[in-house]
């Protein structure tokens, strides 16, 4: 038993009662997991015969989306055509390898601008200046209905990005709180990349 | 958060209502500006929608304010 717990306890976990037969998994001191003690027991067990590493990645994820909240309506109504999904986005969810086949720019360069949303999926991306149905550019909207926060990314070497939160539906435009942009920030790091940052507020 | 764009409009008079969203009354009419990206921008004449384009440099910006 205390082999057991002092396992848990290196990766991060404690269990707190919350009233007879209910509890809640606590990581960083955030609640990750609550119910009925065989099922936080299930949840005890599962990360218990997982390795350090893996058990680390995966709650490192449940507390990311934990901390992000809820998905946001786009901040403003969705124009003609913003609402069609875009079949050529690339989708990483968190702690996966770095996107592929990527066009290297300088920041600011709009030909090599990819926009980002950040959604259940995992960080969404698409080459701005792509035709999608009558527009000649992709909006946030065509990579997510919904978000926790969006702006945009260029690709400075495979392994360095550059990112902002401009964008107006679910970004800055749409009041991201300071700490989901910090969060959003940990996801791309999570994927291996250098991160260079455009200030945000 | 600013850029060459949203600098240029505050230079000019317009209200910056939100880090994306710029404002400006001219002869009765309420037109805003919405930034959905940093290129991108959505033109408002009194709340309803009105145009869009895709801004690469200031003259693009500047033709847009003259069409308002």
């Amino acid at each position: 038993m205390q082999f057991i717990a002092t396992d848990l306890a290196k990766k991060g976990l404690s269990v707190r009662k919350l009233s007879e037969n209910e509890y809640e998994i606590l990581y960083k001191g955030t609640s990750i997991f609550a119910g009925k003690d065989s099922e936080v027991a299930g949840f005890l067990k599962k990360y218990f015969w997982k390795s350090l590493d893996k058990t680390t990645r995966e709650l490192e994820e449940i507390y990311l989306f934990k901390k992000l909240g809820e998905l946001k309506e786009p901040a403003r109504a969705i124009l003609k055509g913003e609402d069609i999904p875009f079949s050529n986005k690339l989708v990483r969810k968190f702690a996966e390898q770095k996107f592929k086949k990527i066009k290297l720019g300088k920041y600011g360069e709009a030909e090599y601008k990819y926009i980002w949303t950040i959604d259940n999926n995992g960080i969404n991306i698409g080459l701005e200046q792509t035709k999608i149905g009558e527009n000649n550019v992709i909006k946030h909207s065509n990579l997510s209905p919904k978000a926790y926060s969006g702006g945009e990314v260029w690709f400075i070497k495979q392994n360095e990005i550059h990112i902002n939160a401009w964008s107006g539906r679910f970004g800055a435009g749409n009041n991201m709180t300071k700490e989901v942009w910090e969060l959003s920030i940990e996801f791309w790091k999570s994927l291996g990349y250098k991160v260079m940052v455009e200030p945000y507020k | 958060m600013k850029n060459s764009f949203t600098e240029y409009l505050i230079t000019n008079g317009w209200k910056e209502i939100n880090i994306m969203t710029f404002q400006k009354k001219e002869k009765s009419q309420t037109a805003e500006i919405f930034f959905s990206s940093s290129n991108q921008i959505e033109v408002y004449i009194d709340s309803k929608f009105k145009f869009e384009k895709y801004l690469l440099n200031l003259e693009d910006l500047k033709e847009v304010l003259d069409n308002i």
